[in-house]
């Protein structure tokens, strides 16, 4: 069947123009505005972003399986996100062929004056890449798909069984190297079979073969579970593959299973509807009048689909859609928090601290004040302002949270900076499990392995790295230096980690560790600030005002210049609750910090059997005080 | 010729120019005149040097560690052609069939290989020949062994899996996420045969249990098998239940360390879907555990220990650095399923060290077991060493094949001659799977890692090979029916004849799975 479409209209002619602007913005805002380097550096929360390494080991892996090739095509593209530049050009690219695969799709079954629907795929795509998940896999399978169905109708064969056979082949490949996205091939060209060529047997066998073949192949010689038979690669199959499968929630995956229905929907509802206009033309035809009623619907249908008029509203309606859908499903919390991520991973403290500023205080999760806290440390001001944002107990260590990947890359960066090796090692290694590979993870075994002198280990984790594209060459250098200097004893890091680590063993688990970890790093390294700040901050999270006063003496192990704000307001607390002095060690309170405990007194003392009141009346000039927390939020009181 | 049709030369030119490049360079077409000889052996990755080998094993692939251009291996032995491999990277492939030909001829005699380099100035030097033997005696086929990353309390990705020994072929026999991203240990086969396994699946959707697989019919058994043993005669397998917990080193290189806080031993009939135990293995104040059969069948040796503790919730538990493990056998007659009296074989009063997995040789000459100095768990300590005992004489010997490093989990060929045993040697954290030859005179040859067909392999692999068990075959179920198995509701149910250190089948705690 061809196209109803003949000559250039002046909607046609503006297609081209139209799609050009349309992709042109669709670069600039992925570019600009999401930032595909985001979704690189959010492995940590981001259960579907592939590594990548060189060589036949790392190809052979995804040779063996159907899906496979997609796959490591995907992880191939994805190390391009490393850079936004780069990262957004693959995802315009791979949303434009989408795009051009839909618009002739359409114009096969004869629906040329609607190809502005064949823009809504790639709007789905920004809209999940809007939630800052990474689908790059599952499109690219669905971009093949419809281009393999391209490919077989415009073969356009008319012996049956050649075409039959030309279908299985085009399956089979396309089943080995995009999976379940073969269903969508074979449910497209039985659309076309049945709608176009009206073949209706031949379109009811390529149905009952696409998932028949996927099952009967899958299940009975590849040995697979039927999920990962028939749905590998879709929206359909999530959670099966931990850790390695595109793993869509929410809005994210809703869209692209809307997709996947959509795609053969538009083929079939556009067919059908070339089919009512064919009917009404020659039923147009067959009555006398110019203006009978069947003569008076085509025009005007002509006029909407098909005229200037048809391409201005069309475009605006794209416009809308695109703006409303960008606007609904822009993921503002998740892009903070991976903005956040990303400081933290580049030593940007002052970033990490204007980043947590802009998420709203009240929607601070724990993960937020973690890395506010350890922004905080970094920028000197830990015992001055951590009060400034919320805080609860489990904010220094985050040992017990429920997301796992987050929890064992907290804990492995913390007690790798405090000199918590050992410790470090163990969260590393349960880090490395559920989430893979990493650049950054290998990394970080390599030097825990370094700074313990198990060289042989810590080259395992090298070479491997050594095949990342991004930090390959870092490696290799890394892997160079050992071979001139085992130990690294020039590398500052390395040395720094070496004086404060644990060389006397002890048992420890995981429960109980913090306090008493913190004090063996300070027996061990009486200048370990981080172990200082961090064993004050946790004593003054659990309101331990007497062990704040014991420990307020090793503040001249480092250069303090007095004694930070929050210290000077758990010893007044401490103090005026006890009545018993504490040795300053030659400092003193400010007369600021006096002068705050007697306000705040007076007004806590008026209000005190009126809790919520006491609140309100103090959040807003003491809500960044000790005194405040201590009194409303802390666990242990006097 | 038209227009378009030039654009075929420089297509043709790579056709014809590949194939000549490659016999060029990749055939051992290379002349060595006169080379320098270097009086000392090559360096080579990994250390073929010295060593028994199998005559079925697969090639030895090996990087020459030297610095040159251009390398030239010569393969020889006494009753065959020389196998020559160059290369101009240093890795030595060698070629399977040649290989197999070269070994099958020369059973018994001596394997040399000249290794030659060539330096920038296209000067070639010889090193000193290194000498191998191969052995008379095959080594079982196939090895089966999991494959984890250096797990604490979280796995993915667990699978136990078969590798072929004459080749390089690997293939799952079972893997985790067929049932839950499940743990899947302690596999355990019936005189090395892949008919008769056995192995202990856990997971938290499915809960834990053990699939038993009899020649052919698999089965889940309603109850967790820890370290499992079978009967010579395929009746029963004695198996262990440990009530294991995990703690950390915060210093030194071992970061893990497990202690066993109750455990004891059972035993389950085949025929009649029993578990059964007995008081002198199942004993109170006693820890039991690494169960194994002597060939005949007529004496379990296990290991046992005395609880030290009174606090069973503390971790770690009083002294558990002071606990030693004893090495006890107890006779047993599998016609009347009656057991005899306990003995002690070896005490750990007189080794001054813990005696753990004890495992003796089909042809039940020797016993061979590891040492170490504290605990239950050897692949933890760095001083875990083997040992082998003569069972005629009773006098046990520190064999040359221990490294500095944790060596443990071995396994026994069904011929007697080879045993496969985990170590650490290379770095202390990785197991690697190493294959020493036993002579008729119980001299333990220096032992060699499991080839690989990319030499360099196991310089970034960072998963562990732990738990290598010879078999003389390949495991033929399929691995889609053992996790369909470890998913079936359809269980047989077991009464536990013990209470106290008896896990339930449902529950799944991290801590419960370890290396």
């Amino acid at each position: 069947m061809k196209s109803v479409e003949s000559g250039t209209s002046p909607r046609t002619r503006n297609l081209p123009i139209t799609a050009g602007i349309f992709f042109a913005g669709f670069y600039l805002y992925v570019w600009l505005f999401l930032e595909p380097r985001l979704i690189y550096h959010s492995y940590v929360i981001q259960p579907d972003f592939p590594v990548f390494f060189t060589g036949w080991l790392f190809l052979k892996k995804f040779l063996v399986y159907p899906g496979g090739p997609v796959e490591y095509v995907a992880a191939f593209l994805s190390q391009g996100y490393y850079y936004s530049w780069l990262g957004a050009l693959i995802i315009t690219l791979a949303a434009l062929l989408i795009y051009l695969g839909m618009r002739i799709l359409i114009t096969l079954v004869g629906g040329g004056y609607s190809k502005v629907i064949s823009y809504i795929p790639a709007i789905g795509l920004l809209i999940v890449y809007n939630r800052y998940r990474h689908p790059l896999a599952m499109f690219l399978a669905l971009l093949t798909a419809i281009w393999l169905s391209l490919l077989y109708e415009k073969i356009s064969l008319r012996i049956g069984v050649v075409r039959w056979l030309v279908f299985l082949v085009m399956f089979a490949i396309l089943y080995y190297i995009a999976g379940g996205a073969s269903l969508l091939f074979a449910v497209l060209s039985g659309s076309y079979e049945v709608f176009v060529r009206r073949n209706l047997f031949f379109g009811g066998l390529y149905l009952l073969f696409g998932f028949a073949g996927a099952w009967l192949v899958g299940v009975y010689i590849l040995e697979l579970e039927i999920t990962d038979a028939c749905l590998y690669l879709t929206p359909f199959h999530w959670g099966d593959k931990r850790g390695e499968l595109p793993i869509l929630k929410d809005f994210a995956k809703s869209t692209t299973i809307c997709l996947y229905f959509f795609i053969p929907a538009v083929v079939m509802s556009v067919s059908l509807w070339q089919r009512l206009v064919e009917n009404m033309t020659s039923s147009c035809c067959t009555e006398s009048g110019v203006g009978s009623k069947s003569s008076v619907i085509k025009k005007t249908l002509q006029y909407f689909w098909s005229g200037r008029a048809g391409w201005v509203i069309q475009t605006a309606v794209l416009m809308v859609i695109s703006i409303a859908s960008l606007f609904f499903s822009f993921d503002s919390t998740r892009k903070k928090f991976i903005h956040l991520l990303y400081f933290s991973d580049q030593d940007r403290w002052h970033s990490v601290l204007e980043e947590a500023n802009k998420i709203l205080i009240h929607s601070h999760s724990v993960y937020v004040n973690h890395y506010v806290n350890l922004a905080l440390y970094h920028t000197g001001r830990l015992g001055d302002d951590m009060f400034s944002y919320r805080q609860t107990k489990e904010s220094l260590f985050t040992l017990q949270t429920k997301n796992m990947r987050l929890r064992y890359s907290m804990g492995s960066n913390i007690f790798m900076e405090l000199g918590l090796v050992n410790l470090a090692e163990k969260q590393t290694y349960e880090w490395l499990e559920n989430t893979g590979n990493y650049p950054l993870i290998l990394m970080r075994l390599a030097m825990i392995n370094i700074v313990k002198g198990q060289v042989e280990t810590a080259r395992v984790f090298l070479r491997v790295l050594s095949k990342d594209m991004i930090y390959g060459r870092q490696a290799r250098d890394i892997l160079r230096r050992l071979d001139a200097d085992p130990q690294l004893t020039g590398d500052v890091e390395i040395e720094r980690l070496r004086s404060t680590m644990l060389v006397e063993d002890w048992v420890a688990s995981i429960d109980g560790i913090v306090e008493n970890s913190l004090l063996k790093l300070l027996e061990r390294n009486r200048h370990n600030r981080m172990a200082f700040e961090y064993l004050m901050a946790q004593y003054m999270l659990t309101g331990r005002l007497e062990k704040i006063a014991s420990n307020i003496g090793r503040l001249n192990d480092f250069d303090y210049k007095g004694i930070p704000r929050h210290y000077e307001e758990a010893i007044l607390l401490y103090t005026s609750i006890t009545g018993k002095e504490v040795n300053l060690h030659g400092r003193r309170i400010s007369g600021e910090t006096l002068e705050r405990l007697d306000k705040f007194r007076g007004i806590f003392g008026r209000l005190r059997h009126n809790v919520r009141a006491a609140d309100n009346a103090l959040r807003a000039e003491f809500g960044n005080s000790y005194f405040f927390y201590y009194v409303f939020f802390a666990e242990k009181k006097y | 010729m038209k227009k378009g049709h030039w654009s075929l030369i420089p297509i043709c030119v790579i056709v014809v120019a590949i194939p000549m490049a490659w016999l060029a360079f990749g055939k051992s077409v290379v002349k060595i005149e006169n080379p320098v000889f270097i009086s000392r052996l090559p360096k080579l990755n990994p250390d073929y040097t010295d060593t028994v080998i199998p005559p079925n094993i697969a090639p030895l692939n090996f990087v020459v560690c030297e610095p040159g251009s251009g390398y030239s291996v010569k393969i020889y032995s006494q009753n065959s052609e020389p196998l020559k491999v160059f290369s101009r990277t240093g890795k030595i492939k060698i070629p399977l069939r040649p290989w197999r030909s070269l070994l099958s001829s020369n059973k018994g005699g001596e394997l040399f290989f000249d290794v030659y380099v060539m330096d920038e100035g296209r000067t070639w030097s010889r090193y000193e020949t290194i000498t191998n033997r191969i052995a008379k005696e095959n080594i079982d086929a196939y090895i089966a062994y999991r494959l984890i990353k250096p797990i604490y309390n979280t796995w993915l990705d667990v699978g136990i899996y078969q590798r072929h020994l004459e080749q390089y072929n690997q293939s799952s026999i079972v893997h985790g996420s067929s049932f839950g991203y499940g743990c899947v240990n302690c596999h355990c086969f019936l005189n090395n045969s892949p008919e008769n396994m056995v192995f202990a699946a856990r997971s938290g959707k499915y809960g834990g249990s053990a699939i038993l697989v009899n020649d052919g019919k698999i089965s889940r058994i309603d109850t967790k098998f820890g370290y499992t043993s079978w009967h010579p005669s395929g009746q029963l397998a004695v198996y262990s239940f440990n009530k294991i917990r995990q703690f950390f080193h915060a210093a030194g290189m071992q970061v893990r360390d497990v202690v066993d806080i109750d455990s004891a031993l059972c035993y389950y009939t085949i025929k009649s879907r029993e578990v059964k135990s007995f008081s002198a293995i199942a004993d109170k104040g006693r820890l039991e555990t690494y169960p194994t059969w002597s060939p005949d069948g007529k004496y379990l040796y296990f290991c046992s220990a005395p609880i030290l503790w009174t606090n069973r919730n503390q971790l770690p538990p009083e002294h558990y650095d002071e606990l030693k493990y004893d090495l006890m056998r107890i006779s047993y007659d599998i016609e009347t399923d009656k057991w005899g009296e306990l003995e002690t074989v070896l005490s750990a009063d007189e080794t001054g060290l813990s005696i753990l997995l004890p495992r003796i040789s089909p042809d039940g000459r020797y016993l061979l077991f590891c040492m170490c100095d504290y605990g239950c768990f050897p692949i933890y300590r760095p001083s875990s060493d083997l040992y082998l005992m003569d069972l005629k004489t009773g006098e046990y010997t520190k064999p040359a094949i221990n490294s500095e490093y944790s060596d443990s989990w071995h396994s026994w060929s069904s011929n007697s001659r080879w045993i496969a045993f985990s170590s650490k040697r290379r770095g202390g954290l990785f197991t690697r799977t190493y294959i020493s030859y036993i002579d008729d005179k119980a001299k333990m040859h220096k032992p060699f890692i499991m080839p690989q067909k990319d030499p360099e392999f196991y310089d970034s692999f960072v998963k562990t090979y732990s738990v290598p068990e010879l078999i003389t075959g390949p495991v033929k179920v399929e691995p889609i029916r053992l996790g369909r198995a470890a998913r079936s509701t359809d269980r047989i149910q077991v009464d536990i004849p013990i209470t106290g250190a008896t896990p339930k089948a449902g529950s799944t705690e991290p801590w419960q799975e370890r290396e």
